[in-house]
Order: structure tokens, then sequence, then C-alpha cells
């Protein structure tokens, strides 16, 4: 089954200097269950294009299709799908209350408890399940982030840098889970690191100024 | 002397107090609405509100005073001279402070926070709410602005109130009263316990507001 079908994507921005740009025209497809790692140099237009993909902004232009549903036609459809479709930000946005309470946020079904506390171990939180997420360390915030966001048991898992100004510790952690993630979740992963992309032994795209080269 | 200052005080508190009160009621709602919705002429809306934050409060009291008299359009209600013309002309002067505020508080958290919350499944409001959470101690700012500035406004109070002693007297009218008589250090006295009042609320809503932050009641 195709998880992602866009077609000819196009968005554009208004900025001082004129309208940009952003996304000229990009086509592709995902399986379900497959890992795909975008690549490309900053400004080439991959946040933009997961977050058109997280149903975050609409495509000027364009349709995206996920698991069938086109989301361009139907903007309601589209926000059906949110939480299928989770984004990991490059930037650690956690709430401002606990990690227990940052994690289960989001728990869309089961024992809230028992899922938090699967991924506080499988993420190494348990220690600090009951501080506020605000006071942790960035490697903590974007760990927290992470388990936050598997814990809404997206069908979808966009990555947007996640090991981007990560120590070493936390850096594996994640790369580890996400390596156990591969085959079971549909994941597009940014990154700038080229051996960082190889690691997964999966399809690496190539995007510069809006489009795939 | 010394009764006439509680009266003072007392009144002025109280009808600061509920115009803020009554303007919180609909300029909160309104201000969230406009920072959080996006729609058509939405930043007219907050231009003509940034704007009438400089509105005279004389020219409203004026304008008040023409609706209210006896042979106004809202004559009928007998209003004029009374503590809740007072209280009317306040909400209504204060409002697009309130309103604005609301809307820098809000707008000035990350966009991302409701994005990582819309990404996560929650819903629209719900998402909203985790945004307002972040908000809180710039909204409670906005409603003491609201106080701080009706109490310390002068034409809404004397155009509508009639600055009647032990009826609408309010700290600004009586300080401008005895200023005029000469009784400099009467008005000097209640120019101080003004700024005392408005020090003391000030501080005490911030620590409690800080108290609620801490215990995270909001979300």
């Amino acid at each position: 089954m195709i998880a992602i079908r866009a077609i000819n994507l196009r968005k554009s921005y208004s900025t001082s200097n004129g309208r940009i740009e952003v996304i000229k025209g990009v086509s592709f497809e995902v399986r379900d269950g497959e890992f795909t790692v975008i690549m490309g140099p900053n400004g080439a237009g991959k946040t933009t294009l997961l977050r058109i993909i997280a149903l975050l902004e609409k495509p000027d232009d364009g349709r995206l299709i996920l698991f069938g549903t086109d989301t361009t036609s139907s903007w309601n459809n589209a926000l059906r799908l949110r939480g299928d479709v989770t984004m990991v930000f490059q930037e650690p946005i956690v709430f401002n209350m606990s990690v227990y309470k940052n994690i289960a946020l989001g728990v869309r079904e089961g024992n809230v408890r028992g899922v938090v506390e699967v991924l506080a171990e499988q993420f190494k939180l348990k220690n600090v399940l009951d501080r506020n997420a605000l006071s942790l360390s960035t490697g903590f915030r974007k760990r927290v982030m992470l388990a936050r966001a598997l814990a809404c048991n997206p069908r979808i898992l966009l990555l947007d840098e996640p090991t981007a100004n990560l120590d070493g510790e936390s850096r594996e952690i994640v790369l580890r889970i996400l390596k156990e993630l591969l085959g079971s979740k549909t994941i597009i992963y940014v990154t700038h690191y080229l051996p960082e992309a190889q690691m997964f032994n999966t399809k690496i795209l190539y995007m510069e100024d809006g489009v795939f080269k | 002397m010394y009764w006439e200052i509680v009266d003072i005080v007392s009144r002025s508190i109280y009808v600061a107090g509920l115009a803020t009160l009554t303007a919180s009621t609909w300029s909160i709602p309104l201000g969230l609405i406009l920072a959080l919705r996006r729609f058509r002429g939405r930043y007219v809306l907050t231009s003509i509100f940034n704007s009438l934050i400089g509105f005279p409060t004389v020219l409203e009291g004026l304008i008040l005073y023409l609706l209210l008299t006896r042979s106004g359009p809202l004559g009928w209600l007998n209003l004029l001279y009374t503590v809740n013309a007072i209280i009317i002309g306040q909400a209504l002067l204060i409002t697009p402070l309130i309103i604005s505020f609301v809307i820098g508080a809000v707008e000035s958290i990350d966009p991302k926070i409701k994005d990582a919350a819309l990404t996560l499944g929650l819903s629209g409001w719900k998402a909203n709410l985790v945004v307002i959470s972040y908000s809180i101690r710039g909204i409670i700012a906005s409603i003491m602005a609201g106080f701080n500035r009706a109490i310390g406004e002068l034409g809404v109070a004397l155009m509508l109130g009639g600055d009647i002693r032990f009826k609408t007297r309010v700290i600004t009218t009586a300080i401008a009263f005895e200023t005029g008589l000469g009784n400099w250090s009467f008005a000097l006295i209640l120019g101080f316990i003004f700024l005392l009042i408005i020090s003391l609320i000030t501080i005490l809503t911030f620590i409690i507001t800080g108290r609620i932050i801490a215990r995270r009641v909001v979300f």
C-alpha cells in the first residue's frame, strides 16, 4: 500500500522581497512501512515538505494523498489524519509540564500509564518522568519529543533532523530506536549527515532548491 | 478626613475592579479569537483595537455623557452621575487595551508549540488551550494593565460620575478637585495612596499568578 503519494506539490511564501517558491513541483511515493531519508542543504525546502505532509500547511498546488485519502481535495478529511501523521521538529519543543504528561498527551488509545512507562524505559526517561520537561537538556527534550510522537502510535512519522545538537548518549538512543522501528512504520527522516543517512540502508532522496534532484 | 479617604479609596477599587472584571469577560475571549483564529479582516480589527488604546478619556466621557444624559437616547436608564455609569465607561475604555495585550501575549508564544500539539492529533481547541496555558502570565498582565488604566483615568469618572462627594467621588477626581481648592496635602496623600494601591495589587496578583502557574492548574 502507498502511504504517501505527493503529486507536483508547490508551496510559496510572501516575503519582503516578494513571493518565494520553496517547493517547486515535488512528486514522490513512499510505501507503507518504508523508511525514506531526505537530504539536502539548508533552505532546500525539506522542512516545508515535512510540514505539508504533517498537514500543518496546505500546498498551493498539487495533490497529497495519505493512505488513499486525498488531503488536498478536502481539508476536513485531511484533519482527520492528524495524529496518524506525527512530526518531530528540529527544535526541542516540549510542553511546559512534566515529562510524564508530555508523553501522555500523545497517547490516543490504550492504557496511558502503561504506554508512557514502556516509552520511558525505551528512551531512558524513567528517572525524569516527574520533572518539568522544560528543565531538561536538549538531548533529553528531544528524547521526550520522540517518545511523545511514538505515544500516539502514528502511521507516518516525520523526523526533522532528530539527532541535530544531541549528545552521544541521546543520539545513540534515538538511532537505536529508529532502527528498531524499521519496517514497522512509515518514516521520513531528514538529515544533513550522509553517514547517518546510510546507516539505515534505505532509500535516500536528495532535495535542492525546492525539487528532488 | 480619615473616613472620607476610606470612602474614596474603597469606591475607586470597587469601580475599577468591577470595570476590569466586566471588560475582561468580552475582551479576553475577543483577544484570544483575534490571536488564534485566521480570518479576513483580522489585521484590520487588531489595528483598530491597537489605535483605540489612545482614545481620549474625556472624549469617551463626552460621548457617553450625551448618550446617558436625561434627554439622550439612553437617558431613561437614569445612569448618569452614578457609580454604574463610571463602571460602564471604564469598562469600555479599557476594552481595547486588554484585547491588544491579550493578542500580544498569545502571539509571542512560539507557533511551533501549537504545531507540536496538532501533530499529536490534539483537536484545534485543545492545541489552542496549550498555547493559552503558555500565555497565562501575559493575560493576567493585560488584566492588571486594564485595572491600572481604569483606576488611574480621570475623564470618564469626572464626566459620568460628576465627582459627587460620598457618592461617585474616586481618587483621581478627588485629587483634581482638592488641587483646585488648593488642598495640596490632601491631594498628595490621595496620590500616594493611589500609587500604593496600584503597586500592592500588581505585586499580589503576580505572586498569586506565579503560584497558579507553578501548580500547572491550567492544563
